[in-house]
């Protein structure tokens, strides 16, 4: 199993800058796309969030996004690290309603099945870093 | 004079038409060379790994592309060509994973059933790899009500940006993959399975009923020249599938046509 990634705090827009744009996205960049397959589920403000967190409004949560990977062994050719990209203008609003300025982004794997003659795949979730932009 | 292969949805072939379907497949299975089974899906992930999923450098340029679509439209046009080589009555037909039964269900059954002599839609051979010996696929799905909903492709019906619109069903696409998981669930063994070529039928027809409603050639004009390796076809050769040959039958989903 995959263990989750939680970010420095990133900076929010401010109220007079959120307006400037109709939605803001959150860019998850260096997404590697070698090993197995998940859905990574994106909460704001809650690096205890886990498997088990439900994504909803109370949790902090932003959406999701699915990595198709490779299932490559180590040493494999690596392919291009992918960016996915979530509309979070909803999620700033909330967090800018609460009084914060920035939050901490943690992405917590769902793993897909893995067969019974699969090996299931340990070690840290490959993400280089998250930003805020508008769209 | 020249046919067009209607592609029907899995729930709606005749008895006839699965089993052209299941006749083809495993007499691919049994073909060693390359009009079978482990060649045809070799080409996507492991050994070839010739596959386009989200963005990569290629072809001239510095920035990164992505030909998931057109790729993969390429790939499903010579794959039809191989399985119809074998039984020409057999098309490829799409899994409608938004449908009520899916919903109810999951896989279609024709995926899952064990029959007598054994299925071919139920798994497929995989070659020997990473040490591992050659196997049949597994599969690990997920629950039905996990599967993308028709809300969600209306949603994307009313992308105008190709670039918008492939992202995005792409990433449902990569849901799927999860949600079948076992060797669905990665690019080196998921062709193998032949639920794959259901699937991307379905995400392939999507695309077909974006195009009627965004304009064929809706792609940026850059991407035009782009090769489809290793098949002999660029971006701009793949947009109208009529002059590719096929077509989709109606479904039970009408989507509407312009704007």
């Amino acid at each position: 199993m995959l263990a989750k990634y939680v970010s420095n705090p990133v900076r929010l827009p401010s109220a007079s800058a959120l307006g400037e744009s109709k939605r803001w996205q959150l860019v998850i960049h260096g997404i590697d796309q070698s090993g197995p397959s998940y859905e990574g589920r994106v909460f704001f403000n809650n690096p205890q969030a886990d498997t088990a967190t439900p994504p909803n409004v109370e949790t902090g949560y932003v959406g999701s996004f699915h990595v198709y990977g490779y299932g490559l062994s180590a040493g494999e050719t690596p392919q291009l690290p992918m960016d996915r990209a979530i509309d979070a203008t909803d999620s700033i609003k909330r967090e800018l309603g609460l009084g914060r300025h920035e939050v901490t982004v943690t992405v917590v794997p769902i793993s897909a099945g893995i067969g019974p003659r699969q090996r299931a795949v340990e070690g840290d979730l490959t993400i280089k870093g998250v930003e805020l932009f508008p769209k | 004079m020249a046919t067009i292969t209607i592609r029907k949805e899995v729930a709606r072939l005749s008895d006839p038409e699965l089993e052209a379907i299941r006749d083809s497949y495993r007499k691919m299975m049994g073909i060693s060379d390359n009009r079978g089974w482990i060649y045809w899906n070799g080409i996507h992930g492991f050994p070839q790994y010739k596959c386009w999923h989200h963005g990569r450098v290629g072809f001239k340029a510095t920035a990164s592309y992505n030909l998931f679509l057109p790729w993969h439209r390429a790939y499903l046009l010579n794959f039809e060509n191989a399985v119809r080589d074998q039984n020409d009555g057999a098309a490829l037909a799409w899994w409608d994973w938004t449908s009520s039964d899916s919903h109810t269900q999951g896989l279609p059954p024709q995926f899952t059933q064990n029959l007598t002599g054994g299925n071919p839609l139920r798994s497929g051979p995989l070659p020997p790899m990473s040490g591992d010996p050659a196997r049949q696929t597994e599969r690990a799905f997920g629950s039905p009500n996990d599967l993308p909903t028709t809300a969600q492709l209306e949603s994307l019906f009313n992308l105008t940006s190709f670039i918008d619109f492939q992202d995005q069903l792409e990433d449902i696409h990569d849901g799927i993959h999860g949600w079948v998981g076992g060797d669905m669930g990665v690019v080196a063994q998921a062709a193998f399975d032949p639920i794959f070529w259901a699937h991307h039928t379905m995400i392939d027809r999507i695309w077909y009923l974006w195009q009627l409603r965004h304009g064929i050639t809706n792609v940026p004009p850059d991407y035009l020249d782009f090769p489809l390796e290793p098949f002999s076809l660029k971006v701009s050769d793949v947009l109208n599938i009529t002059n590719l040959g096929y077509t989709y039958s109606a479904a039970e989903v009408t989507v509407p046509v312009g704007v």
